[in-house]
């Protein structure tokens, strides 16, 4: 049997030992799914408490990209939209739930429900202040986002997710 | 291969060649996670699996490796085991894999486990890779935790040990009329506190070399 050139040999080894790692690892996926599943709905279930929205129910439109779900409920007695974003930046993804009066077209409260991204950020992400501080937004780049740190991924993830939550908005209203 | 004394092995990761006090590895996670005892804990036991399956994986598979791709061959192995950690991890401790967040994929990147799969399992059996493993990985999780409760105490007054399980010394802090500082949990913080405890163990660890060189040379002496 000839024997095959040295380069397509190194190749095929490495070939072969990605295959084997990529089967492993999807193994492992499939065990591991459902409970990550699990933990992400159980975050929004949360995340929707700590919002204070109450009776939220899902509102079937067609999602934009970046848009991971839209609810309406009420924020202290006003009717309004939840709207469930998410932003990938430098391979690291942000999630935030941005609060949107349903007539007025403001935010009335935000908040990040998936900080994961620059280690020691959660606390503030998960400070109420910083809703607080957005509350009356208009426009993506109007007198917010808050600056949270210097930390410009989770900065920008914020800004791109509150974003896409107005052009949703707009699509819901017909503008 | 060369016989390899097993108590040795093991022992030599804890102090002799601790990887975060003697070899400076790790000082990325040692830094960034440290701020509080548990979560400490939670990447030592990341490290100690990926440290101790990608030994043994590397240990197994040494002889059929092409020594040219040899380490994008440890960087798959490795950067398996770290995904493997990270859906474990998300599925099943979910508020560990929060505080930990981006540093748990940074295990791949981790000198201390690419360092020993390269200077130690692609050398020696699967036995004393193994034993290596756990050694040097015991040894990075008593560094990780000597900062970590540092830096916790110093800068909240508490030890959290895991979830609720807490110490509170703050009954320590009120008997001085000293309160904790937020500057040990923060970043300059981590950077006072490693550099000071790895200058103290040097110490200590060069002043035991010196005492038992000195005793040699005095038994030689008297010979």
């Amino acid at each position: 049997m000839k024997k095959l050139p040295y380069p397509l040999y190194l190749a095929l080894f490495l070939g072969a030992l990605g295959i084997i790692a990529a089967g492993l690892l999807a193994g492992v996926n499939i065990l591991t799914a459902p409970a990550i599943k699990a933990n992400e709905e159980k975050r929004l279930e949360e995340q929707l408490k700590v919002i204070e929205v109450e009776s939220p129910s899902i509102v079937k439109v067609e999602l934009l990209a970046g848009v991971v779900g839209v609810y309406e409920g009420t924020y202290q007695g006003t009717e309004c939209y939840v709207f469930n974003t998410e932003d990938t930046n430098e391979h690291l993804t942000v999630r935030v739930l941005v609060v949107i009066d349903k007539e007025a077209g403001k935010i009335i409260n935000l908040s990040v429900s998936m900080p994961a991204t620059t280690h020691g950020l959660d606390n503030q992400f998960a400070n109420n202040k910083f809703g607080v501080i957005n509350a009356g937004a208009n426009d993506y780049e109007g007198k917010f986002v808050y600056n949270i740190s210097n930390a410009t991924t989770s900065t920008t993830s914020v800004k791109n997710c509150v974003k896409v939550a107005f052009e949703q908005y707009k699509g819901i209203k017909g503008e | 291969m060369t016989k390899v004394n097993q108590k040795e092995n093991f022992l030599k990761g804890l102090i002799k060649e601790n990887p975060v006090f003697v070899y400076v590895l790790g000082i990325c996670s040692t830094l960034a996670v440290t701020k509080s005892l548990e979560s400490g804990i939670g990447m030592s036991l990341a490290v100690i699996f990926v440290l101790f399956f990608s030994n043994i994986v590397i240990a197994l598979i040494k002889n059929i490796v092409p020594n040219d791709i040899r380490i994008p061959v440890y960087i798959i192995v490795i950067t398996t085991l770290v995904s493997i950690v990270e859906l474990i991890m998300q599925a099943y401790f979910p508020s560990l894999y929060d505080q930990l967040g981006i540093f748990v994929a940074l295990i791949a990147v981790n000198c201390i486990i690419l360092g020993r799969a390269e200077a130690f399992a692609s050398k020696n059996s699967v036995l004393s890779s193994a034993v290596d493993a756990l050694g040097m990985g015991l040894g990075y999780t008593l560094a990780i935790c000597t900062v970590s409760i540092i830096r916790e105490v110093l800068g909240t007054g508490i030890i959290t040990i895991w979830g609720n399980a807490k110490i509170n010394l703050m009954p320590i802090f009120d008997f001085f009329h000293v309160q904790p500082s937020s500057f040990f949990t923060g970043n300059v913080g981590a950077f006072i506190v490693l550099g000071l405890v790895i200058g103290i163990v040097n110490a200590i660890v060069f002043a035991t070399k010196e005492k038992k060189e000195n005793a040699k040379k005095e038994v030689k002496a008297n010979v």
